[in-house]
């Protein structure tokens, strides 16, 4: 019982961290909070449900699909809204930064209900996830399995991209210095760009991921957005790792404190968040600037 | 928060067009009052409200340079208080509502000075995080709550106040209520209050280091916030006889951040502005396209990119341009 808890709050951790990791380090890169993080989360989902249920008509193949290509499409819309908009605005007050963001929640939602209407949708578990999987005595659904695999993978593959490649060493440049990074021949432009591009693939995935366990909503937008900061808050804005050791830390509250308080998991989360701000107002992980 | 370099103090709005604007409003709202069609008077009361709420907003974001995404949670709790009170405790009468608007009012601020209390530390990202977390907690509650709150069938019934029954002279008393406001928010603003808000804004370290008690003046200015925010929601439950949970709702709060940032931050009277268009806005989009909210969101987008000081900049640059 406790061993199946501790595997689901694993696996809530792992769809957590993904769709908080970019909105992390868009802030730790950019300087900028993205309001409309969670409406990527949101678009994702609507489309992986269309592509599984539509043109493959609920298929493992659909759900196959769904998984390369969702991300990759929110990859690219995230490029387009760097290029488009947020590289303009980097200089500009805050205020004038978050405006931009709350247009795009505006259209996405708009989008949604027009495309999609207000009802519930999902798309079966694929049939390789469908049974049930023995572990240490206890049945663990095989997709939360399979979901904690990719989360790990992916957190294994970004932390290979941020601290073993060239491309990483430049990220870390312009997070730690933007204007020495420049005067050193950096291309801050693509650098900010490539950002958004992982950061929204990353959410991407995230939205794909928890598509069979939930329903995609009108609504999904704004939860996201809510689940992301509480994760970047206790983690601490601009932190990976932070935002790793967050979602781990949330994962495992929502998973136990259901057995405690069914009804209110949420209020866990935002009395862990007041505790840490009261203690720590820059996150476990964060630096006060 | 704001640049430093152009340090525009609320006493620098262009004279000539502040004093056209305030005789053109009054005028205009007057004759409105007298010779308005039902339907009118209708969308005329809810732009009142929607200024009154914005202008509250301002408070915090454009004086105080606190970017708070929960503001419609201190809308909602005003006119959810008072709709409770009316409907689940028959708190009806002329002293029964007034009472229930007293209590709304004081509800809302002993909310604001909880969330302040916890937020005021922070600044920047986390503040616009937190408030945005926070506000969504409170929709929650409302829109779960359904015993009390009527979660998503709203709550209504809402008795209101005798003898303002009627469109006409609910948006008279409406009109006559926020223009008082309109007045003693102005007269806040350019208090020393108003100003060692606008020098926290600008530079708060300094402010800190000449003996301002910075934390102390931001918690006064969420709250006072918020007690006027409570107001326009208390006559949102009157006007329309119920509350809903989308009163609460991001969106709320985002519109009223739209329509203050529309409108300019750094004059006392873009708020104005900004909800009036705002809300023409979003009264005639829906009759153009279903994809009105597209629209909006596009307007906005376009409102950041190419005049991030909002209308009243754009007629200040022409204004000066003339002379």
């Amino acid at each position: 019982m406790l061993w199946l808890q501790f595997m689901s709050g694993l696996q809530s951790a792992a769809i957590l961290f993904l769709l908080a990791a970019g909105l992390s380090i868009i802030y730790g890169v950019c300087h900028l909070l993205n309001l409309a993080h969670g409406s990527f989360f949101m678009l994702a989902m609507f489309l992986a449900y269309s592509i599984t249920e539509k043109f493959f008509s609920n298929s493992d193949t659909g759900f196959l699909v769904a998984v390369i290509l969702v991300p990759s499409l929110i990859a690219i819309l995230g490029i387009l809204v760097e290029v488009l908009i947020f590289r303009h605005l980097y200089k500009a007050d805050v205020l004038v930064q978050i405006l931009p963001s709350i247009g795009l929640i505006f259209i996405a939602a708009d989008l949604v209900r027009g495309v999609w209407g207000l009802e519930s949708r999902s798309i079966d578990t694929p049939s390789w996830f469908s049974e049930p999987v023995a572990v240490m005595g206890a049945y663990i659904p095989g997709y939360y399995l399979f979901i904690i695999g990719t989360g790990a993978l992916v957190s294994v593959l970004v932390w290979f991209l941020v601290n073993r490649t060239p491309w990483g060493l430049l990220i870390r440049a312009t997070a730690a210095n933007r204007d020495a990074a420049l005067g050193l021949g950096v291309n801050v432009r693509w650098m900010f760009t490539s950002v958004f591009g992982l950061s929204s693939w990353l959410v991407g995935l995230a939205g794909v991921l928890i598509l069979p366990l939930a329903g995609a909503n009108p609504g999904s937008d704004l939860d996201a957005t809510v689940d992301a900061f509480a994760v970047v808050v206790i983690g601490g804005l601009g932190s990976i790792w932070g935002a790793l050791a967050a979602a781990l830390l949330i994962g495992m509250v929502k998973a136990f404190g259901i057995l405690v308080v069914p009804q209110f998991t949420i209020a866990f989360v935002f009395i862990l968040m007041a505790v840490v701000l009261l203690v720590r107002p820059a996150g476990l992980f964060g630096k006060l600037s | 928060m704001t640049s430093t370099s152009e340090v525009i103090l609320p006493a620098s709005s262009p004279v000539r067009l502040r004093h056209v604007g305030i005789v053109l409003v009054l005028a205009a709202g007057l004759a409105l009052g007298a010779f308005g069609s039902e339907t009118l008077l209708v969308q005329a009361t809810d732009i009142l409200l929607f200024v009154l709420f914005a202008l509250s907003l301002n408070l915090v974001v454009g004086q105080s340079g606190m970017v708070s995404m929960c503001h419609a949670a201190f809308f909602a709790t005003g006119g959810y208080v008072f709709g409770v009170l009316q409907v689940r405790y028959g708190w009806t009468g002329t002293g029964g509502a007034a009472a229930a608007a007293g209590l709304a009012i004081a509800a809302s601020v002993l909310l604001a000075l909880v969330i302040g209390l916890l937020i005021i530390r922070v600044s920047h990202a986390y503040f616009i995080m937190l408030t945005l977390a926070l506000g969504q907690l409170v929709y929650i509650v409302i829109w779960k709550w359904h015993s009390m709150t009527g979660g998503d069938d709203g709550l209504i019934g809402i008795a209101g106040v005798p003898g303002l029954q009627d469109t006409r002279t609910f948006y008279v008393v409406a009109f006559g209520i926020v223009a008082s406001c309109t007045g003693l928010l102005f007269v806040f603003a350019r208090s020393s209050f108003g100003h060692t808000l606008t020098a926290i804004r600008d530079n708060p370290l300094r402010a800190a280091y000449i003996g301002v008690p910075v934390r102390l003046f931001r918690l006064a200015a969420f709250v006072l916030a918020a007690a006027f925010a409570a107001l326009a929601g208390v006559g949102q439950a009157i006007f329309h006889r119920g509350m809903f949970p989308s009163s609460a709702s991001f969106i709320t709060s985002a519109d009223a951040l739209v329509a203050v940032v529309l409108g300019g931050t750094q004059w006392f009277l873009g708020p104005i502005i900004g909800a009036i268009t705002f809300k023409i806005l979003s009264f005639g989009l829906p009759h153009l396209t279903n994809y009105w909210l597209s629209c909006l969101g596009i307007v906005i987008i376009v409102v950041a990119l190419s005049f991030p000081g909002g209308l009243l900049s754009l007629a200040a640059r022409f204004d000066s341009r003339r002379k």
